[in-house]
């Protein structure tokens, strides 16, 4: 293997220095990582995935199974590149995976030795005692591709969304095509191509004499489409995935990644097309035949590949065995190239006329009707073995150095397959291609099982033609062919080789070692669907996705089974197509991005204030304002012991604030609320509840009555988005003729809360038009003024249970009205509340917190709230369902109160089971709820759900949690002041 | 305060000083008004039309409009069958300008921002990375992201990391 003349990429007056496995070696500019090995005479670059046997680069594209490396330039680390795809860059250092110290001498090659233990599923059969777990992490450690680098991944990916008319996959001869006609009748057209360049196969696979012409058909094709503001080209763009609705998923890489400066290294792209035209080409197919995983065995094409774009030559003695004419194509281009062709091994009769003649103007034998018997070589090709068809003389040796395979073309239907499209089977080119597709999706070109170049212009332009016309359009116009060559099919099937008794060495998918004998196993143990056969063996399971295996484990599974390959059938193809590393699909979705925060508007002071934030229904809320964890509890009491002693400021901004107005507001609500809103008089608060039509509580809250038809509804924080959705849905879809909008302002305001015997002094000494006395601002009430400066809205309502204002002001006057509130309350001894304390207070009065307290079948009643609607004569949301028998029967879970006079709190979801019971199993009649200590009573409180609990009241029960068993007293839920008289002072 | 968070010659992202917003509601039957007040802006009719100017509506849904640069207007001066709520404090504002604007905002949302489709005088509420906002289209290259004002952190970290890759990768 050597750099022997111009390539078509690369420029060989360039160097560029990188490391494979620690040795320093020279590429040139252009190179992939792969071209840049062959052209150092690296034959082995990797080992093999079960076996560890030595593996050479097979292919030059996507479809390479074995060359999987780390490539590392700068800090941009690759995991699981492949090697034919990554383009080099100068210091880039390459390693290679799966082996230890490095691919070229393996310690793991002694699992070689044990190749026979280790058929396919022998793990099923082999690990099993005492258990699977014992054996995992060693064969986790042995098998697998890349660890994932240990470093913190950098983000650089980015995701995209575009939309377009046409999308075009696959820039080659008629994907370029097909988009310039498509573009050409106006249509937004997006192409995308996974190499570097448009063009395809006809870039490496036009002989010397063809260069300059095709090269012109290619850039007269890109003529059509640049500088058309209506198309989007895309090159090193693969597409991953097909979806519903023809979304089409790529990954875009991008080069300057690899350079290092931070640049993006891929891009997500999400294609929403009006119509997909699939060009994405074919593969060519390996042979199967004993020691065909040698490195120096190679496809044909990729051979020619190398030759052409890059200007390696291979082999310096080479073999091709075939059973098609495209391999006589590469054997010319190499021949006239200087490389010595030995042999073409053809297991046909013999090639097309044309092919027969050429080969003896250029002195190549073709060995007709004869098969590779056996490739020799230790850690890589040193000969092969020839036999004939006919059998009866003893097999040839031929010395060579590469051996250039072709069993024929696949194409590449995977993306097709993914969302809807049906395959059929073609015999002539023996292989799967595109039939009928749910979505509509075209095919155009050598996906086709085309590959003349006349074929697959008049392919593309039916192709387009298609589209316009779906789209609206005439049809296209002809496209002019390629002037380059190719070979016809002329395929002629050869799955296996006759007589073979090596099967466990002749290689049907080569990255996840499985061989023939392993197909035969699986049918064998009646592993015979193509599904199983897939699953038992791992066939086509790598991350080649079976691109060169597939068609050949199918025909040998057929061959096994006896029925034709088109019964058979193929298994799923499933997105995704070429591997996406995590962080390009999380893309920007990571780290504090990964979801949004939602930040109060005084956020900055509560940080200022040392609060410890958390995360409640995706508000960044005060817990508690304790230096640090050890002092949390200690917070809480001082938080709390503020509120019943002095008075405590609360940021009760997250409160839901929905504007409800219009003539029929009053009606809208009386039918959303269970309790009644008519007799709600403006400037009056009232609780309310709201139920699902199950009859089950969906929120609390309170709703203020501003004018006759104008309402301010606040449901729990938490509750907010799900309450407006609710309403919006009611009066969209069911109640479309009331007279009614409904406006989220919750984050235009923020809501501060003072509460505490000193709440009205503080009120009063901050600068207030709002007269506050009893008379004039009772306990319930709405007012609106202006308070520090600030226009306000301020509602008495109480969850502490102690008088409390509510002080809504716009979320930009936010900071400086706290602290007017702070500076007015420092004499009386107001500090700040987290929502730790604030949810301990409400258990003293045993107010609710749905979520809490509530679960999804918790009726009114069963919370001790059915009195809210016993009086209302209207029909409510969940009337209903609140006579059903299940809902009224005894035996509910009900709310009640918890009493414990000495020890700690009880535990928060501790079961309560009878009186008496001491350990589990026994009958458990509910759970606590809430818990903690009481301040104001200095001993513990608790809320719990109690199976017929009102009727418990007076009843001992026990409550057992981890930490043992305790005696409690049922009580009623309201421990603190019952009459209600410190909220209405 | 104005504050930028991407300065390229091909995309500039600012977070920016807020104007009044007020959020109107239809709550009539038939033809919506013609406009917020006698001397208002108009209410566009079209779904996602915008007005244009330092006053403008844009109509982001059946009865819904999003207006711009002009007070809220007190009951008494609305037309009855709409219903005005100042939300000027509720929306941060952002500013994407440049040749990549509709290249940054399609790696946040998933509308079709081509120009034939989101012209200038175009609006949209829509999810933008992993929360909502409204897109307003008021120049060729020139747009305002109007976000919740909770999560406005939340934007302006996510322009300000994703601004300049999009630059970077055009």
């Amino acid at each position: 293997m050597r750099r022997i003349g111009r390539g078509r990429w690369v420029d060989t007056s360039e160097a560029v220095p990188f490391e494979f496995d620690g040795r320093r070696l020279v590429g040139a500019r252009g190179d992939t990582v792969g071209s840049a090995l062959l052209a150092n005479g690296v034959r082995i670059v990797a080992r093999s995935f079960k076996r560890h046997r030595p593996r050479g680069i097979v292919a030059a594209g996507t479809e390479e199974s074995n060359a999987y490396v780390r490539t590392q330039a700068g800090d941009h680390v690759e995991a699981n590149a492949l090697a034919t795809v990554a383009e080099l860059v100068p210091g880039m250092r390459v390693q290679s995976l799966h082996a230890w110290p490095n691919a070229a001498w393996d310690v793991g090659a002694v699992a070689e030795r044990f190749a026979a233990l280790m058929p396919a599923g022998f793990y099923y059969k082999t690990f099993i005692w005492p258990g699977w777990k014992l054996y995992e992490p060693a064969i986790r450690r042995a098998a697998g591709l890349d660890r994932v680098p240990e470093a913190a991944p950098a983000y650089r990916g980015l995701a995209r969304y575009a939309h377009c008319d046409v999308l075009v996959v696959g820039g080659g001869p008629a994907g370029l095509a097909a988009a310039g006609s498509c573009a050409d009748a106006g249509l937004r057209v997006v192409l995308v191509e996974g190499r570097e360049a448009f063009g395809g196969w006809p870039r490496w696979a036009s002989s010397p004499d063809e260069e300059a012409g095709t090269q012109a058909w290619i850039e007269a094709r890109l003529g059509e489409l640049r500088g058309n503001p209506r198309v989007r080209l895309l090159t090193r763009t693969l597409a991953m995935g097909y979806y519903d609705h023809n979304l089409v998923a790529a990954i875009e890489t991008f080069p300057q990644a690899r350079r290092g400066g931070g640049h993006p290294d891929q891009r997500l792209w999400q294609f929403r097309a009006r119509q997909v035209i699939l060009a994405t080409g074919a593969v060519e197919r390996p042979l199967v035949f004993p020691n065909n995983d040698l490195p120096g065995v190679m496809l044909a094409s990729a051979g020619r590949e190398y030759l052409h774009g890059y200007g390696v030559a291979v082999a310096s003695r080479a073999v091709f065995f075939t059973n098609n004419d495209s391999a006589y194509l590469a054997a010319v281009d190499m021949k006239r190239a200087g490389v010595e062709v030995a042999a073409i091994v053809d297991c046909r009769e013999g090639p097309a006329p044309e092919w027969s003649k050429l080969a003896a103007e250029l002195g190549i034998e073709i060995a007709a009707a004869s098969h590779v018997s056996g490739a020799l070589g230790g850690s890589a090709l040193r000969a092969i073995e020839v036999s004939g068809n006919a059998g009866g003389r003893a097999a040839r040796r031929i010395e060579c150095d590469a051996l250039l395979v072709s069993g024929g073309w696949t194409p590449q239907v995977q993306l097709h397959a993914h969302c809807g499209g049906k395959l059929r089977f073609d015999a002539d080119t023996a292989s799967f291609v595109p039939d009928s597709h749910a979505l509509g999706c075209l095919a155009a070109g050598a996906i086709n099982g085309l590959s003349l170049a006349e074929a697959i212009a008049a392919d593309a332009a039916r192709a387009a033609s298609e589209a316009r016309v779906r789209l609206g359009g005439a049809p296209a116009r002809p496209i002019p062919a390629l002037p380059c060559r190719a070979a016809g099919s002329g395929v002629a099937p050869w799955w296996s080789t006759p007589g073979n008794t090596r099967k466990n060495h002749a290689w049907v998918d080569l990255h996840s070692d499985v061989t023939e004998a392993d197909v035969e196993i699986a049918v064998r143990e009646n592993y015979a669907s193509v599904e199983h056969l897939k699953r038992y063996t791992t066939l086509g399971m790598g991350p080649d996705q079976g691109r060169t295996s597939n068609v050949n484990g199918l025909a040998l599974l057929s061959q096994a089974l006896g029925t034709p390959i088109a019964q058979t059938g193929t298994t799923r193809f499933r997105p995704p197509l070429v591997g996406a590393s995590l962080a390009t699909l999380a893309a920007s979705t990571h780290g504090e991005l990964y979801s949004p925060k939602r930040l109060m508007p005084a956020h900055a002071r509560h940080l200022e204030l040392g609060a410890h934030l958390q995360d409640y229904s995706g508000w960044q809320r005060p817990a508690h304002y304790a230096r640090d964890a050890a002092m949390r509890e200690a917070a809480i009491e001082a938080e709390c012991r503020a509120v019943r002693t002095r008075a405590g400021f609360f940021d009760s901004s997250p409160l839901g604030k929905l504007e409800v107005r219009g003539p029929d507001a009053e009606e809208f609500l009386s039918r959303i609320y269970a309790n009644g809103i008519r007799s709600l008089k403006p400037g009056a608060v009232r609780y309310g509840l709201m139920l699902l039509e199950s009859g089950y509580l969906l929120d609390d809250g309170v709703v203020a009555r501003l004018g006759s038809e104008h309402f301010l509804v606040g449901p729990s924080s938490g509750a907010a988005q799900r309450v407006l959705a609710w309403m919006e849905e009611w009066l969209q879809c069911e109640w479309p003729r009331l007279r009614v909008a409904i406006v989220d302002v919750t984050g235009a305001w923020a809501s501060f809360s003072i509460a505490g015997p000193a709440a009205r002094r503080i009120l009063e000494d901050t600068p207030t038009d709002i007269a506050l006395s009893p008379g004039e601002f009772p306990h319930m009430a709405f007012r609106e003024g202006r308070v520090a400066g600030a226009r306000a809205r301020v509602q008495r309502v109480s969850f502490s249970g102690e008088l409390q204002y509510e002080i809504s002001v716009p979320a930009s006057e936010a900071l400086g009205v706290m602290d007017a509130l702070m500076a007015a309350g420092r004499t009386s001894g107001l500090i700040s509340v987290g929502l730790d304390a604030w949810l301990r207070l409400r258990i003293d009065k045993g107010y609710l917190h749905l979520g809490t307290d509530t679960d999804g079948t918790t009726t009114p009643d069963d919370v001790g709230l059915a009195g809210l609607y016993a009086r209302k004569t209207e029909d409510f949301i969940g009337r209903r369902s609140l006579a059903r028998p299940a809902l009224v029967a005894t035996g509910r879970e009900q709310l009640v109160g918890l009493r414990v006079d000495t020890g700690p709190a009880l535990a928060v979801g501790a079961c309560i089971v009878p009186d008496g019971a001491r350990r589990f199993p026994c009958d458990i009649v509910g759970r606590v709820t809430s818990s903690g200590h009481s301040v104001a009573l200095d001993r513990p409180v608790a809320l719990a759900r109690l199976r017929d609990g009102r009727r418990r009241i007076g009843e001992t029960v026990g409550v057992l949690d981890a930490r043992g068993l305790r005696r409690a007293e049922v009580c009623g839920s309201v421990f603190y002041d019952p009459e209600g008289a410190r909220l209405r002072a | 305060v104005p504050e930028l968070l991407c300065d390229g010659a091909e995309l500039r992202v600012e977070r920016q000083a807020g104007s009044c917003k007020t959020t109107v509601r239809f709550i009539g039957t038939g033809s919506a008004p013609a406009a917020l007040a006698i001397d208002g802006p108009a209410l566009p009719q079209a779904m996602h039309g915008c007005g244009s100017g330092e006053s403008r509506a844009m109509r982001l849904g059946p009865g819904e409009w999003l207006v711009i640069g002009w007070p809220c207007p007190p009951p008494e001066r609305l037309d009855p069958a709409l219903f005005a709520v100042d939300v000027s404090d509720g929306l941060a504002c952002f500013g994407i300008r440049g040749s990549l604007a509709r290249a940054l905002l399609a790696a946040a949302s998933s509308v079709d921002f081509d120009p034939t489709v989101f012209p200038p005088a175009t609006a949209m509420r829509t999810r933008f990375a992993r929360t909502s906002a409204i897109v307003e289209c008021v120049g060729e290259d020139s747009f305002i992201v109007y976000a919740e004002r909770s999560v406005e952190s939340y934007v302006t970290a996510w322009l300000a990391e994703v601004a300049p890759r999009v630059a970077a990768a055009g």
